[in-house]
This record gives C-alpha cells, sequence and structure tokens, in this order.
C-alpha cells in the first residue's frame, strides 16, 4: 500500500513537472520577440493580399492558457497541431523523427558509459593509466559542443560520437572519483589487509557497492545526452527531434515547441524518477544487507 | 605541487595576460589594417591578422580578458543563486521542497538556449558592446543555476541527517540560523565546486553563441567569438594559427576543472 | 574467359545510358507551400519548377524566352493581349492529356480576383478582368484590359494546371514527378515518364531517372558534402567558400558574374517608431542619409568581405541588370570631405572626433542584422570603423531573424538595419511592393496611407507608369528617373552587389551556371551524368 502511494506520488510529481514544462515553454514562445512574425513577410515579391494572410494567421492565436489547455485536450487524442515551420501534422514529424534520435541518444549514452566506466575501472586498478583518460576528459570538456559537432561531421563520425564524446567526461569523472572514494572505505581496507585479490576487490568491492550512485548518475547522463542531442543534430543537420527543437525554437513555432519540450521533459523527469528509485532501492538494500 | 595549485597557477597567468592586454596587445582590438588581410604571423602579427585585418594577438588577449573577467562573474551569481535556492529547498517543509525540487527539474528540461535568445533579443538596442557583453552573462548567470540548485540541496539534505544538525534542531535552532550559521559552512566545499564547474560552463556557453553568431558584438572580441572562425575546419591545415583561441579555452577550461578539485579528489 | 567477360561488362557499361545515377543537391529550408500557384519562397519555386510545365521559360543565360509548351506566342495591342499555340500531344504526369482548356482553367484562376493566387499578380488589373479566349485545343488568346509590361515574361512564372486530372494540382507537365517529402530532411523525384520535351536526338529527358533534395541549412556541411561528391551542385557559395573550394578544386567553381542581389542598410523613417524625435530628424534628412552613403568605402567591403566577387553598390539595380541599371549615374565613392561638406550644410559638427547634431546631441544609432552571417557580420564592423572617422558611433546588434523582422515590420523598434535583397527577376516590377510607399515591404517607411514625401509620391507615379507601359524604351526612361531620385535621397544606402557564386561538379554534365535564379538547374531537365552527358553532346 505504501509503495502505491509512493509511486503515485512518484507520477503526479511526474506529471506536473511534464505540464508545468510544456506551459513554460508556450508561455516563452507567446512573449518571445517575433512569436508573430513570418519570414515570408518581407519577401517584396509577395503580394500585398498574401502578406495580409500571413499577418492575420500570426495574429489569430488567442490567449496563452485558452491555448494551452486547448493543446493539452487535443494532446491527449494524440493530436499536437500542424508545425509553423514545416507545414505538417507535429504528429507526423514526431513520428518520422524520434527513433533516428532515440538511437543516437542510446548508442551515444552506451557508448560514453563503456568507455567511461571502463576508463575509471583502469585508472582505479592501474593509477598511471589515468593520464591519456584525463587528457581526452578535459580535451571533451574543453569543447564547445558547436565545436565538436563540426568535427565530427568532417570526420564523418556519427551523432552518436558527439553525444558520445559530450556525455564520456562526465561519466569518466564521477564514477572514478566514486571508485577512489570507495577505495578508501573501511571495507576495501579490511578486504586488502585480508589479501582480496586486486580484481576482486576492484569489481566486487569497490565497484559493486556503488552502483546506486552510477545509476543516479546514468539517470543524469541520459538527460545530459537528450540534451547535447539539439546542438548536434542543428549542427550536422540531421533530422531528429534535437533539429526539430532548434528550428522550432528560432522559427517560433508554438505547436512544435511545445510537443518537443513535452517530450523531452516526459523523458527526463522520468529517467531522473526512476534513477531516483533505484537509487534509493539500491541504498535501502545496501542498508539492510 | 598540487594539481590544485597548477590549476590556480594557470588562471593567474591568464588573468594577467587578459588585464594586461591594453599594455601586451601590440594593437587595439579593433584596428583594422585594411591593406593586410588575412595575413600569416610575421614579428608585427605574432598571430597574423584576421579578414579585416585585426590583429589576432591583439583579438586573443582582450577576448581573454572579456571571456575570463565575465564568466567567473556569471559564475558568482549563479552559485549564489543555487545555493539560497538549494538550501531554501532543503530546509523547507516537504512540500515546498518537493515542489522546488521540482522547478529545478522542469527548468533543466527547458530550451534555455531559446530562453536566452529571446530575452537577449527584447533588450534595448542602444547599448555598447561591454554592456551588451555583460548582460549576455548575466543571462547566462539568471539561467545556469538550477543544476548547481539541485547539487545544493541533495548536499543539503545529506547535510541535515548528520548528528551535527540534528543535534542543532533538537536544541531548537531556528531554520534561518541552521541555514545561515550550521548548514552553510558545511556546504561550502560543495558550493565551492559548483562555481569551478560553472566558470568553464559559461565560457563555454558564451563560446556556443559565438559559434551561433550571437555572442559578443562585433569589435569586441571574446573566445566565442574568435572560436566562431573555427566552422572553416578545411582552412585549419592551411592557417593552424587560428587554432590560438581553442587552445587558450583549452587550457582556460582545464585549469578552472584542476583549480576546482577538492583535497579528497586530488589524494 | 575471365578477362573477356570484364572486357564485355565494360562495353555494356559504356554503351547503356547512365540513368541509374540520382540528381542530387540542397535546399536551405523546406518549401512553405505545396500550392503551385501559391509559390513565395525560393524552395518552394525550386519544386514547382521541377514538377510543373510552363508556357514559355526564360534562359538564364541569353535572357531570352523559349517556347515551352507553347511552340510560339504574339503579343498584340500594344501589350494588352497575347495569343500562344501550344504544343500537340502533351500529356500531364498522371497521363491525362493537356491542351487549351487548361491553359484557361489555369489562368482564370490566376487572373481571378475573388481568390487571389500569388502566381501571375502582374496579370491582375485594376481596369478590369481579363478575356480568355480558347479558339482550339492547341490556340488560346488573353486579352487584358490594359497593357502589361513585359507581359510574356510574366508567364515564365505561371504552372499549367489541369482542369481534367483526378491528382487535380499535383498533376504537373515538369520533367520530375514528387514521390516522398520529409519534412526538414529531403524531397525525392523520379523521372516523369510523360515528359514532353526529349533531346535533339529525340531521347527523352530528363536524363537523371531520379532527384534527391536534401534539406541543408549549415553551409559548411553543404561545402563538405559537396567535397566528397555527395552533391552534384551548389546554387549559391559565399566568398570564402567559393575561393576554398577554388583553391582545391578550380573546376568545381563557377563564378556567375553580378548577380541581381544587394547589401544594403537604411534608417527607420517611420514617424511612430519609438525612437527620439532627433534621431528620427536625422534620419529623416536626405543629406544625413547622403553623408553616411559617401562616408562607406565600398571598395573595402568588396575587397575585404567577398574577396573581390561583388561590385560595389550602384543602386536599385545592379549594373548586371541591363537596360534597366541606369549607367547615366555615376558610381557611388568614398568622398569623407563631401560628406562633411553634407552634414554641415545641416547644422552637424564635428568636435573634438565626435559628430554633433545642431542641438549638441552626439550622433550615435544601433545597426541590427541578422546573427549568423558572417558577411553582413565583417560589414557591419567595416561600416562600424569607416563612420567611426566621420565622429558617428555604430553599436552594432545581431538579432535572430524573428526578433529582427518583429522589429523593422511591427514595433519599429530599431534605428538602423543592415540586409539584403534577394532579386529574383530582372524586371523592375519585380521590386513594386518595395517602392510603393502604400506597400508593407517599403521598408524605410512602410505602409503609407499616402506619400509622406514627394520624392516618395513621385517615385510611385513613376513605378506605376511603367508597369502600364508597353513600349520598354518608354520603361527605361522612368525606371532611370526613378533611380536618379533614389541617388538623391538615399533612402536604402547600396552597400555591394555580389556576385552568383556557385559550385557544379565535374561529375555534372549540361550545366550552364547563370547569375539569375535559379542558377544551376534552370535547365534541369538537360543535367546528366557526366558520362552520359558526353554521350549526348557527341550526338
Amino acid at each position: 500500500m505504501r509503495a502505491q502511494k509512493g509511486l503515485l506520488a512518484a507520477l503526479l510529481r511526474w506529471l506536473a513537472g511534464v505540464l508545468a514544462a510544456g506551459f513554460l515553454a508556450a508561455a516563452l514562445l507567446y512573449l518571445a520577440p517575433g512569436a508573430r512574425v513570418d519570414e515570408r513577410e518581407l519577401d517584396p515579391t509577395l503580394s500585398e493580399e498574401a502578406r495580409a494572410a500571413l499577418r492575420a494567421e500570426g495574429a489569430g492565436r488567442g490567449g496563452l492558457l485558452g491555448f494551452y489547455v486547448d493543446y493539452l485536450r487535443a494532446a491527449v487524442r494524440g493530436e499536437f497541431g500542424d508545425s509553423r515551420t514545416y507545414g505538417v501534422p507535429v504528429r507526423q514529424l514526431l513520428e518520422e523523427r524520434w527513433r533516428l534520435t532515440a538511437s543516437s541518444v542510446l548508442r551515444g549514452w552506451s557508448a560514453a558509459w563503456v568507455l567511461g566506466l571502463g576508463a575509471a575501472l583502469l585508472c582505479a586498478r592501474w593509477r598511471w593509466s589515468a593520464g591519456p583518460f584525463t587528457a581526452a576528459s578535459a580535451v571533451l570538456v574543453s569543447m564547445p559542443s558547436g565545436l565538436l559537432a563540426i568535427l565530427f561531421f568532417v570526420l564523418r563520425w556519427p551523432v552518436a560520437g558527439i553525444l558520445a564524446a559530450a556525455v564520456f567526461p562526465r561519466v569518466f569523472r564521477y564514477t572514478r572519483n566514486l571508485l577512489e572514494a570507495a577505495a578508501g572505505s573501511p571495507h576495501c581496507l579490511a578486504a586488502r589487509a585480508r589479501g582480496v585479490s586486486r580484481g576482486r576487490l576492484l569489481f566486487f568491492h569497490q565497484a559493486w557497492p556503488v552502483w546506486p550512485e552510477a545509476v543516479t548518475l546514468a539517470g543524469v547522463t541520459i538527460s545530459a545526452a537528450i540534451g547535447a542531442a539539439i546542438p548536434a543534430e542543428a549542427l550536422c543537420d540531421v533530422a531528429g527531434l534535437g533539429q526539430l527543437a532548434w528550428k522550432s525554437a528560432l522559427a517560433r513555432d508554438l505547436p512544435l515547441l511545445v510537443a518537443l519540450t513535452l517530450v523531452i521533459a516526459a523523458v527526463t523527469l522520468g529517467c531522473n524518477m526512476l534513477a531516483g528509485a533505484a537509487a534509493s532501492l539500491g541504498g535501502e538494500r545496501r542498508w539492510r544487507a | 605541487m598540487s594539481t590544485r595549485s597548477v590549476g590556480l597557477a594557470g588562471i593567474c597567468v591568464m588573468y594577467a595576460a587578459g588585464l594586461l592586454a591594453g599594455v601586451l596587445a601590440p594593437a587595439g582590438y579593433a584596428d583594422q589594417d585594411r591593406e593586410h588581410p588575412d595575413a600569416p604571423p610575421s614579428r608585427a602579427h605574432w598571430l597574423g591578422t584576421d579578414e579585416l585585418g585585426r590583429d589576432r594577438w591583439s583579438r586573443l588577449l582582450h577576448g581573454t580578458r572579456v571571456s575570463l573577467l565575465l564568466a567567473p562573474a556569471a559564475a558568482v551569481v549563479a552559485t549564489a543563486l543555487a545555493a539560497a535556492a538549494g538550501l531554501t529547498a532543503a530546509v523547507s517543509g516537504k512540500w515546498t521542497g518537493e515542489a522546488m525540487a521540482l522547478a529545478f527539474d522542469v527548468l533543466l528540461s527547458l530550451p534555455l538556449l531559446f530562453l536566452l535568445l529571446a530575452l537577449r533579443a527584447s533588450l534595448p538596442l542602444n547599448v555598447s558592446a561591454w554592456a551588451s557583453l555583460a548582460i549576455t552573462f548575466a543571462l547566462l548567470a539568471l539561467l545556469g543555476w538550477p543544476s548547481a540548485a539541485r547539487v545544493a540541496r541533495a548536499g543539503a539534505l545529506a547535510a541535515l541527517e548528520s548528528t551535527f544538525a540534528l543535534q542543532a534542531r533538537a536544541a531548537g535552532i531556528g531554520k534561518l540560523r541552521l541555514l545561515a550559521v550550521h548548514l552553510l559552512p558545511h556546504l561550502r566545499p560543495v558550493v565551492a565546486a559548483q562555481f569551478w564547474l560553472l566558470v568553464p560552463a559559461f565560457i563555454l556557453g558564451e563560446a556556443n553563441l559565438g559559434i551561433l553568431g550571437l555572442g559578443v558584438v562585433e569589435p569586441l572580441p571574446s573566445w566565442g567569438s574568435l572560436l566562431g572562425e573555427l566552422q572553416n575546419l578545411d582552412s585549419l591545415r592551411a592557417q593552424p594559427w587560428r587554432l590560438a583561441p581553442a587552445a587558450a579555452l583549452l587550457i582556460a577550461v582545464c585549469c578552472f576543472h584542476l583549480a576546482g578539485k577538492t583535497p579528497a579528489e586530488e589524494a | 574467359m575471365r578477362s573477356r567477360m570484364i572486357a564485355g561488362l565494360a562495353l555494356l557499361a559504356a554503351v547503356l545510358p547512365a540513368r541509374a545515377e540520382e540528381l542530387r543537391f540542397c535546399l536551405r529550408s523546406d518549401p512553405k507551400s505545396s500550392d503551385p500557384l501559391n509559390v513565395g519562397d525560393e524552395s518552394s519555386e525550386t519544386v514547382r519548377y521541377l514538377t510543373h510545365g510552363f508556357l514559355v521559360r526564360m534562359n538564364r543565360k541569353t535572357l531570352q524566352l523559349e517556347p515551352g509548351l507553347a511552340q510560339s506566342w504574339r503579343v498584340a495591342k500594344g501589350g494588352r493581349a497575347i495569343a500562344f499555340e501550344l504544343r500537340k500531344g502533351v500529356k500531364f504526369s498522371d497521363g491525362t492529356p493537356f491542351d487549351a482548356t487548361d491553359v484557361e482553367y489555369t489562368l482564370k484562376r490566376v487572373t481571378s480576383t475573388e481568390r487571389k493566387v500569388q502566381s501571375g499578380d502582374g496579370l491582375r488589373r485594376d481596369e478590369g478582368a481579363a478575356r480568355i479566349l480558347v479558339s482550339g485545343p492547341e490556340k488560346i488568346e488573353i486579352t487584358f484590359a490594359a497593357p502589361i509590361a513585359g507581359l510574356a515574361y510574366l508567364f515564365d512564372e505561371i504552372p499549367m494546371l489541369s482542369s481534367r486530372s483526378p491528382l487535380k494540382d499535383k498533376a504537373g507537365l515538369g520533367p520530375y514527378v514528387l514521390t516522398e517529402q520529409r519534412a526538414g530532411d529531403h524531397i525525392s523525384f523520379v523521372r516523369n515518364r510523360n515528359y514532353w520535351r526529349s533531346d535533339e536526338k529525340g531521347g527523352a529527358l530528363p536524363y537523371f531517372d531520379s532527384a534527391r533534395i536534401d534539406i541543408q541549412q549549415n553551409r559548411e556541411m553543404e561545402l563538405t558534402r559537396f567535397r566528397r561528391g555527395e552533391l552534384h551542385f551548389i546554387s549559391a557559395l559565399d566568398a570564402d567558400s567559393f575561393e576554398r573550394l577554388g583553391a582545391e578544386s578550380p573546376q568545381s567553381v563557377k563564378d556567375g558574374g553580378l548577380s541581381l542581389e544587394s547589401e544594403m542598410l537604411w534608417f527607420n523613417q517611420v514617424a511612430r517608431a519609438p525612437i527620439p524625435a532627433y534621431k528620427l530628424k536625422w534620419f529623416r534628412s536626405a543629406a544625413f542619409r547622403g553623408a553616411v552613403s559617401d562616408s562607406i568605402r565600398r571598395d573595402d567591403l568588396v575587397r575585404l568581405v567577398y574577396k573581390g566577387r561583388a561590385a560595389p553598390g550602384f543602386g536599385p539595380f545592379s549594373p548586371a541588370a541591363r537596360p534597366w541599371s541606369n549607367t547615366n549615374l555615376k558610381p557611388l565613392r568614398y568622398d569623407q570631405k563631401a560628406a562633411l561638406k553634407r552634414l554641415e550644410a545641416e547644422g552637424f559638427r564635428l568636435q573634438g572626433g565626435v559628430l554633433k547634431d545642431g542641438a549638441g546631441n552626439a550622433v550615435e544609432f544601433s545597426l541590427v542584422t541578422n546573427a549568423g552571417n558572417k558577411n553582413r557580420a565583417r560589414m557591419a564592423a567595416l561600416i562600424e570603423q569607416d563612420l567611426g572617422r566621420m565622429g558617428i558611433k555604430v553599436n552594432i546588434v545581431p538579432l535572430e531573424m524573428p526578433s529582427l523582422l518583429e522589429r523593422i515590420t511591427r514595433s519599429y523598434q530599431y534605428e538602423a538595419c543592415l540586409l539584403g535583397l534577394v532579386g529574383v527577376d530582372l524586371d523592375p516590377n519585380d521590386q513594386m511592393n518595395m517602392w510603393l510607399s502604400s506597400s508593407a515591404t517599403h521598408q524605410w517607411n512602410p505602409s503609407q496611407a499616402k506619400p509622406e514625401t514627394a520624392w516618395e509620391a513621385e517615385i510611385d507615379r513613376l513605378m506605376k507608369s511603367q508597369a502600364a507601359e508597353g513600349d520598354e524604351k518608354k520603361r527605361v526612361a522612368l525606371i532611370y528617373k526613378m533611380q536618379e531620385i533614389v541617388r538623391e535621397q538615399t533612402p536604402l544606402v547600396y552597400l555591394v552587389h555580389p556576385h552568383a557564386l556557385m559550385a557544379v561538379s565535374p561529375r555534372l554534365a549540361n550545366a550552364q551556371p547563370a547569375a539569375f535564379r535559379p542558377r544551376v538547374h534552370w535547365n534541369i531537365e538537360r543535367l546528366a551524368p557526366a558520362r552520359a552527358g558526353e554521350m549526348a553532346s557527341a550526338r
């Protein structure tokens, strides 16, 4: 019963967060300069009638709250309106593109974790090996994501690579810190004193106990990978959700940006929630143990 | 010499170079030698000139001043906001705390770059380049605090469970006093770490805006606006000296990360 | 045995036309409209170019009209009427036959004043409706209430639609048929099997079996993909990219010469604009605007920003726009002394390196431009320094496009703006909406109820007169006069006219890059893979 209540509370929290994020995105667009302007209005070859029609289209929106309520009602039915930038239903755009971004994010995130955790384990086992990984991490963390995207495109590396490069330094740095902190803990010192082999010490005494923190980090890094996908896809012109988010923001495409914010908020808040739940579960188990 | 000291020394050298830009730079950042555009490095122009004939070395020095002065200032503001919000969320009641934590998460899931663009576009036009830059960093500060606030809240919640906090609460100390006298000093390392993380984040944020053409206003240079040139990656093979701003940024960010290491991390 | 087989395969490959290849190029944005009669952006125009047919087409190299679906035409009654003789046996992409009733159907939609469409705006006249007379399956004559300048050229932008096809407007007479469109990603086409045009030897056109347009906003990425051989051409290169590509592959870059484009700046002259009254007074002074124009070193803009691949700003018509460009006018030259003299005559004084107006206000203004455009950022930096020498302080403000548009079309919260004008058509009517004081794109002071100045009233008169003038010489004289007024009043400070810079892969044959849009694919049906192209030219 208590678990069910907790789950319900978490779900309500998640829903409130998603709805608030969508509303804030809509409000932002409503208030932003240029929200009711169409770039085509500047075309001198456009007839006055066509220009007036564009202006009427831009000015035709009602109040913010009314818009958002109507939008959510339609969203429940799976309709998100038509994109102003692309002239097609937002739902169609989301359906066409989510796989590409999801695949990039998952591949990039997985690669970052394999490399980051692997490097951290190597560094924990052989301290002298830390130099190259630390240097690589420092270089990657110092690169503006825009520059990273251009570099990857020129080298013909996939967008997943950019995401991996953006997430790797965090994974490496935090997991290394966790492992090093665990190495100094009493149970590790005791195990070492008992003559436990170095490999066993690393995997069962250093790495295993820190998994709840690692799970929390996993949730946070998924959000980071999604965040990095926006500039990466935009600069590499990859037709994913990240590119959509970028273009819709620049073009003040209200239905599209609100839909994307809802999707991104749902995923990031969901990941954080699941990671938090897993971590607390892990914490409880460890405590009981 | 500890890595932290190396980082701090590097930062000091870069600050000195930036602050003395007026003395060290052989030319003004806006001076155009229109007869010698795109010149290679020479005795007169150590890093050559840009497409408008401006001395790259001078612009790099002035850009260093711009980026290194404003990013830490913005980080101070953001860290203060984060600490205040994080600690308040931690010591408030359960519902308020949860609501604030949710607000941090919501803010983190918003398209902040767009928010930055929209706010910047609403500003008055007739402001000097320096003022415009200061506003840009101020906006970065106003938008960049939620992630640090999450960390501060988590740290404060953990601290609240510790013995000293329990004893203080048992002694009937008020929330404000608990916050200011007991929690804040205890969380100083956590907050300081956030500051050292935010400085390079803001330098990179400005650099990203520069790459998009929305950073510092011409003719004032910053590392971001200078990095914008690197989009022509193929020209770098022929003119590798163009990489100087990227190298400066790399060194600075590394120095800030090293300086931000806690003694425990170093050990 | 094996070597014989290889030789046989090689022979087979040489004999078979190389149709398998796909024509690939990029557009910067998605088409905004799928209605062929309401096309206002370059991307929609390109798609329409591929999928629809036109009665006549302008050869972008010679600037002469060539027969399209009409094998001949005749302008009569002093520019009031035009008669077409159509080709026989032409079919739409779905097999529906094409004849004069389809032309009548299309023109009725175009000239309708009830549901106005964007195509053929110049054919709709206030004087009365057009009369359309079909005198046979291949003969049609259209008579207008008043003469229309450049009448035949207007049919170069009117796509012919089917009155009977079940596919309605989707049935086209162009070389390709649209098969797939993924917003923000790509648009695919296949060859129209019913395409009416064939090459000189009777071979079917187009040469490419399919075409794919990728939506690519980032110019650097487009250039990189071209280098990799993923694209056949790039229609618009900036001078930097042109130089870089030219250095490594000189045969790939094409300088089409002066384009119809202009880069310019203007001052906000809107009376209700929320700017200080003393600034509005400067901006409304022809002497101030002229002095700013005289203070800009246009040669430096050309040399440093455009690497020499542009001409200094001249006026509304670049020197390429013959016969409309007024060659009697002197080129705009940097003359700081003359500029100061003009300003002093208006009460301005240069004191301690700062220019002040009669009331002692230091002359300072903000210059907005669109963010992310390298050339405009550089031009702004050069102008800032040029005007600084005159004691004028310029604050450069890059804004992303929607914010910029909001300021220049709605709130008028700006002082000066640096932007470009993309000329599509050589005819002066293409600029009509920019010059009429009542128009929303009369940028410095739009949508005037009646002309606020005498010179704007005179420009209105000249533009309207030339639009109704059938005699080209008289039209030229009117346009020359209009340019004299523009030079004198300087509502727009013309900075440069860039060259049309393009990249065409050596793998593409029959390309005839031109300065006028569409620059490379105007003869898309004849573009061919290099091997097939060589075969075509050998035939």
